[in-house]
């Protein structure tokens, strides 16, 4: 497929249901990242809770060999406990209903856990396992409260279904307010992050720290690792802010509904507009507009010079931001997107999968109805997961390597040299990773959230910048990259 | 802890373990018919194999394919993977979904054969059929049933080299060469590795070597009953892994002696001694040996590597491994590693677990009150979470945070020098205090 340019609107608008048969005609072979299961592991470590698996031990073990590692030590429960029914071969002929029940008493008996999330995987999913049935009968009988996640791999139709139905599934950990704690909010909808003292900053930190400014405290920050005491005080704040949508909105919609808690359209503060905007919706909710103000113009006050230096060395030219695939939620292609425009470059977005943009509920995708974030994205079928690289956008474009003044990218950007020469390289070309566990900078989020994220986001693009007018004494990465 | 019908540990499935010893042939690409969770199983094994890339791809099943059936599917991505990769030899490997639906998989694969003429190997390996080794072996059986010739003559003196990456050892590419070294130095050639870097030609001539040499406990049935019909002898599962001097003396004597070769093994053993040599006026070493000794440690970890590692620890070392935890994914490895440990239960008593859930392991690193473990990255954050230092030696090689790059073996006499270096990380990571240097350092009047 030739490769075109799309708003994000517009590809919402022509592609097919995720769900459908279309999909696979428009887009052979195109698969989301990971798997249902894969995806929902680290994000159910809350504190105190335990996944009960129901399916087979290797399930276990392929998310304990990569995901659990990578990203649970880092951004979940460090270490989560992930007993399984163990299914084998009989299991899926003659059923496991008594397995089940048998496991969800041994889980509660050995583990003593506050919440067991029980998690149907692909082996019982396909057999029909009367999950629910058995968790009916058996819920009085256990201390535990348990929470069904039935995430099998078979459902993997996009990653932001995959989202809304993880994040579904602790709505029933929240309950009624007792109370109402005024001047608070929720932040929903922090994944990969985790609102917990540690050597670095997550972007929570840095929305609380500002929010601390302007009088208005914190109530609960949700959900990945979380506490079941987050969960249930959530109700009491007064109002519902956003990180990332996708797995916010749930909650928030939840909310809303149940308890008739209002929440923001604003989300992914990163850049000085966004974070602004962001915390004019605070202030606007709870009329404290001029100290808003005030705030927003102290904390630019002191990342005005490295902005503007930033600024003027990007302004006019083209930012490629690789969307990972999207590794990276869709949403979080758009957050460097907003941060770029803020910088004057004029944003491309590639590797967002046309299924990807399809795959986040409407509703839950606040981006491109945020005026000027309907960003441009390259069009392409994306087929048996073929991932693009930044040389082949830009020529499929028939842009010139001069137009481009910064390359975003997720884990694994490509880089190469001829050895002593640099073809796309650090060296010749201004890279900054966007991966969440490589961006982690002293005292700043990691994923530039707010004002110090825009200030670490600034230094980053000068650096790259200058880094890329050397032309010469590329990196050993590109130059294994050129290897034959 | 009373029995329990739960599982958890780190151990993969029979497609991962399939895939493992598929991406030890050299040509070989893999399709796996199953969800996209199955094709990143896939992934993460292949990788295993540095210098041997084999490209796979998943169908990705999803729901309506469960129901209208996943033939076009995997028939248009057999098509792709034809075109795209040109492969010599391709495996289809059926996932949890694939295999419950049933997809005419091998009717498929046998019309794609007659077209492309590439060997076309159709393997059922759910995750539900079993753990690695259960993969593992159906690999070995579809390549020797369809490629190893039954009429070629024996070779004296020649052994297989089987299953080096379920050693247990993440340092397992680079260990497989010095096993390799060590056998030619007692006069034993390789005459085929199931499977690393493997090229259809040491398949075909597998039948011809005298012994498998098997590098890990764990069990293959299918691979059993075919060494025993062609008369192959099975070494390896009484011994231990040739970690450290006591191991690796007794590793190389226990093969020798099936060879008449014990007089070769004693003089490479007087060799060997050169490659510790320099450790003996070392201060460093000195210094680490006796911080070392006498400490408690853990050892977790695949079953045949843990009960060595633990042997290694006591008797080289005077390190007491208070805590075993054995890994298998049958009862048999268990039980072979059990029965190595005999020797260090005559002077300690650890406690050994076997296949035990990480709570259970954490609880008894507690109550044995270590001072450090040793085992995968998987439990680096259980076993930090509650206090206790750990360094990741076991499992694979490519797990994400194994950051391995030095080819040097962690096995043989050479292994000790490897060995000792991790352990001196670990005596700093263990007996280092950075918090009460943090809250001592020096602060100047205005600070």
């Amino acid at each position: 497929m030739e490769l075109g340019l799309k708003r994000m609107s517009e590809i919402y608008e022509i592609v097919p249901d995720p769900r459908s048969l279309e999909r696979e005609k428009e887009f052979p072979g195109y698969y989301t990242h990971w798997c249902n299961f894969m995806q929902a592991f680290y994000h159910l470590g809350i504190q105190d809770g335990v996944v009960l698996v129901h399916g087979p031990q290797g399930c276990v073990g392929n998310v304990r060999s990569f995901l659990a590692t990578y990203v649970g030590q880092f951004f979940g429960h460090p270490f989560l406990f992930a007993p399984t029914t163990d299914m084998g071969p009989s299991d899926v002929i003659l059923g496991a209903k008594e397995k089940l029940e048998q496991a969800i008493i041994e889980v509660d008996q050995i583990y003593k856990p506050k919440v067991i999330c029980l998690t149907i995987t692909c082996a019982a999913a396909v057999t029909k396992e009367p999950v629910e049935e058995v968790v009916s009968s058996l819920q009085n009988r256990v201390k535990a409260k348990i929470l069904i996640f039935n995430v099998p791999g078979i459902k993997n139709y996009a990653a932001g279904f995959n989202r809304v139905e993880i994040a579904s599934g602790f709505c029933k950990l929240l309950r009624p307010p007792e109370k109402k704690i005024s001047n608070s909010v929720n932040i929903l909808g922090m994944a990969k992050e985790v609102h917990h003292p540690g050597k670095f900053l997550c972007d929570s930190h840095e929305l609380e720290r500002l929010l601390n400014k302007v009088g208005i405290r914190v109530n609960s920050v949700l959900l990945q690792s979380a506490s079941i005491g987050d969960f249930e005080r959530a109700s009491e704040a007064e109002f519902n802010t956003f990180n990332c949508p996708q797995w916010g909105y749930p909650l928030a919609k939840y909310m809303k509904d149940h308890y008739g808690i209002p929440c923001g359209t604003q989300a992914n503060p990163l850049g000085v507009t966004a974070i602004s905007r962001w915390l004019r919706e605070v202030g606007s909710f709870f009329k404290i507009e001029e100290k808003v103000e005030a705030l927003i113009q102290e904390e630019f006050e002191e990342i005005k010079a490295l902005w503007d230096e930033a600024k003027a060395l990007v302004t006019g030219k083209i930012a490629l931001i690789d969307g990972g695939d999207p590794m990276s939620a869709v949403e979080r292609a758009v957050a460097w997107g907003k941060i770029c425009s803020d910088l004057g470059m004029r944003p491309i977005l590639y590797n967002v999968p046309p299924i990807e943009i399809k795959g986040i509920p409407y509703e839950a995708s606040i981006a491109f109805r945020n005026e000027g974030e309907d960003f441009e994205v390259v069009y392409s079928d994306y087929a048996y997961h073929r991932r693009l690289t930044p040389w082949k956008v830009i020529e499929g474009l028939g842009l010139k390597f001069e137009d481009i003044s910064l390359y975003l990218g997720d884990v694994f950007p490509e880089q190469k040299a001829e050895w002593n020469l640099p073809i796309f390289d650090a060296s010749n070309s201004p890279c900054l990773v966007s991966t969440t566990h490589c961006t982690r900078n002293k005292n700043r989020p990691g994923r530039k959230v707010g004002f110090k994220g825009a200030e670490a986001f600034a230094k980053g693009v000068i650096n790259a910048v200058k880094t890329s007018k050397r032309w010469d004494r590329p990196t050993v990465y590109a130059r294994l990259g050129g290897l034959r | 802890m009373k029995e329990t019908l739960l599982r958890d540990s780190a151990q993969q499935s029979a497609l991962a373990g399939a895939v493992l010893a598929i991406s030890g042939i050299k040509n070989a690409a893999i399709i796996i018919h199953a969800s996209s969770g199955c094709g990143w199983a896939g992934r993460w094994m292949r990788s295993e194999h540095p210098l041997n890339y084999v490209p796979l791809i998943a169908t990705s099943l999803l729901e309506n394919e469960l129901i209208f059936g996943g033939k076009e599917k995997l028939q248009r991505t057999i098509d792709w993977v034809m075109a795209q990769w040109k492969p010599k030899l391709l495996f289809i490997l059926t996932g949890d979904s694939g295999s419950l639906i049933n997809d005419p998989v091998e009717g498929i694969a046998f019309e794609r054969e007659r077209i492309s003429h590439v060997p076309i190997i159709c393997l059922d390996v759910p995750y539900f059929k079993g753990l690695t080794a259960v993969g593992v072996d159906d690999v070995y059986r579809s390549l020797l049933e369809r490629f190893a010739k039954k009429d070629v003559s024996k070779k004296k003196d020649t052994i297989n080299l089987i299953a080096p990456y379920l050693s247990g050892s993440s340092n397992w590419p680079f260990d497989l060469e010095e096993v390799a070294r060590l056998l030619q130095g007692i006069g034993l050639s390789v005459n085929c590795v199931l499977t690393s870097n493997t090229s259809m030609e040491e398949i075909e001539r597998f039948y011809a070597a005298e012994a498998d040499l098997h590098l890990t406990h764990e069990v293959f049935p299918q691979l059993a009953m075919l060494e025993d019909e062609m008369g192959i002898l099975r070494l390896g599962l009484d011994l231990p892994l040739p970690i450290g001097v006591c191991n690796t003396e007794e590793w190389l004597l226990g093969i020798a002696k099936r060879f008449d070769k014990e007089k070769e093994a004693k003089l490479l053993t007087e060799l060997e001694k050169k490659h510790l040599v320099p450790l003996r006026f070392l201060y460093n070493a000195t210094w680490l040996q006796t911080w070392l000794s006498n400490q408690s440690a853990a050892v977790i970890g695949p079953a045949s590597w843990a009960s060595s590692f633990s042997r290694f620890l006591y008797f080289d070392l005077n390190v007491y491994p208070k805590v075993i935890a054995l890994y298998g994914d049958s009862d048999d490895p268990i039980e072979y590693s059990k029965n190595i440990l005999k020797d260090v239960q005559g002077y300690i008593n650890p406690i050994v677990l076997e296949n035990p859930l990480y709570i259970e392991v954490a609880q008894a690193i507690k109550e044995a009150e270590v001072e450090f473990s040793i085992g995968q990255t998987q439990e680096k954050s259980l076993v930090e979470g509650i206090g206790v230092a750990h360094l990741s030696l076991a499992g694979l090689y490519s797990i994400l945070g194994t950051y391995n790059f030095i080819p040097f073996p962690s096995m043989g006499f050479k292994g000790v020098l490897y060995l000792m270096t991790m352990l001196g990380r670990l005596v700093e990571e263990t007996f280092h205090e950075p918090q009460r240097w943090q809250e001592l350092r020096f602060r100047g009047r205005e600070e």
